[in-house]
């Protein structure tokens, strides 16, 4: 019936090309609810020092976002350095129990959170050497794409616009362009504001699109987890179904012949 | 003998084993992972890993982010 495929990351296929994170969102159970409705399963999270103190039976996110039900994607949000970035990548795999799997992103500097590209291609170099599994944020520059891909990742994910920022993509020519050199699955991460921006992303032939602040911080995120599961699914369907090509007149969708209006 | 745990000066006994540091603390060994001095201690470690004098200790777990 359809040429439609299922997202395939590591070897293993999913059905959802959704991909959430976990941040900003009121609580754990708020989190989970989210999750459940954008039908995501792959589920980014933070690596960060533990709340040492009295309240240590504090829930802990993996209790709520089962790793035996969801591929945990362990990010290195925070990270400026390759070296930091490595660093976190390592401790990932310690607290997942050997998974190796991992979102690389060393950002450039606060204000945009922007990609340092340099530091990113290092730290790539360096995780491939003990067989780390990058999925890596970077920019849409379809060079810098090809070059990650090159080294080994297996997922490349540039951004529509800067994290958090819900500006959509700003240049889809770009991410046309690193879609079409590629050979691994290409993710936008990052920039998606809206359930339209989610299909766009879709219909320039993307392979999945990662997604946090536009569902957490929407007014209704289990509303919103909802319309961009749709919205990516819309999207893909409609990419593989071959838009009709735009024209500058109009055609009428209804016969000619039998008209009775003279 | 004075430790930094996550970033916090901490007295604790003399030569404290990574175990009894988190039993002390009450902290849940399922998804996280003991870093001494920037290198990570494995499980299997815990119980024989001793802490020196101003060891920089960092327990780390995953938390919500994108």
């Amino acid at each position: 019936m359809d040429d439609l495929t299922k997202l395939v990351i590591d070897g293993k296929s999913y059905n959802s090309r959704l991909l959430v994170g976990t941040g900003k969102y009121k609580d754990l159970s708020e989190t989970k609810e989210a999750i459940t409705a954008s039908g995501a399963e792959i589920v980014t999270v933070a690596i960060r020092r533990m709340n040492i103190g009295q309240d240590n039976k504090s829930p802990n996110l993996l209790d709520y976002i089962d790793p035996n039900k969801y591929t945990i994607l362990p990010n290195t949000a925070g990270c400026y350095n390759a070296k930091d970035a490595v660093r976190t990548c390592r401790i990932a795999a310690e607290i997942l129990n050997g998974e190796k799997l991992v979102k690389l992103e060393v950002l450039g500097d606060e204000k945009t959170l922007y990609p340092n590209v340099t530091e990113t291609l290092k730290a790539a170099e360096e995780l491939m050497k003990d067989d780390f599994k990058i999925m890596v944020y970077t920019t849409d520059d379809h060079l810098v794409a090809k070059e990650l891909e090159n080294i080994g990742c297996i997922s490349v994910m540039p951004l529509a616009s800067p994290i958090g920022s819900g500006l959509g993509i700003q240049n889809e020519y770009n991410i046309l362009t690193i879609v079409e050199n590629a050979s691994v699955p290409i993710i936008v991460d990052a920039g998606v504001g809206t359930a339209s921006d989610a299909s766009k992303v879709m219909e320039l032939g993307c392979d999945g699109v990662l997604m946090n602040t536009a569902i957490a911080c929407a007014k209704n995120p289990l509303l919103m987890a909802k319309a961009m599961r749709k919205a990516v699914e819309s999207g893909y369907e409609a990419f593989h179904a071959g838009r009709i090509p735009k024209k500058d007149h109009a055609l009428p969708s209804s016969p000619e012949e039998g008209n009775i209006c003279d | 003998m004075n430790i930094i745990l996550n970033n916090d000066e901490q007295v604790v006994l003399e030569n404290i084993s990574v175990s009894e540091l988190l039993e002390k603390f009450k902290i849940n060994l399922e998804y996280m992972a003991v870093e001494v001095n920037q290198t990570i201690v494995p499980k299997s470690k815990y119980d024989n890993f001793r802490l020196k004098e101003n060891d920089k200790v960092e327990i780390i777990s995953a938390v919500g982010g994108g």
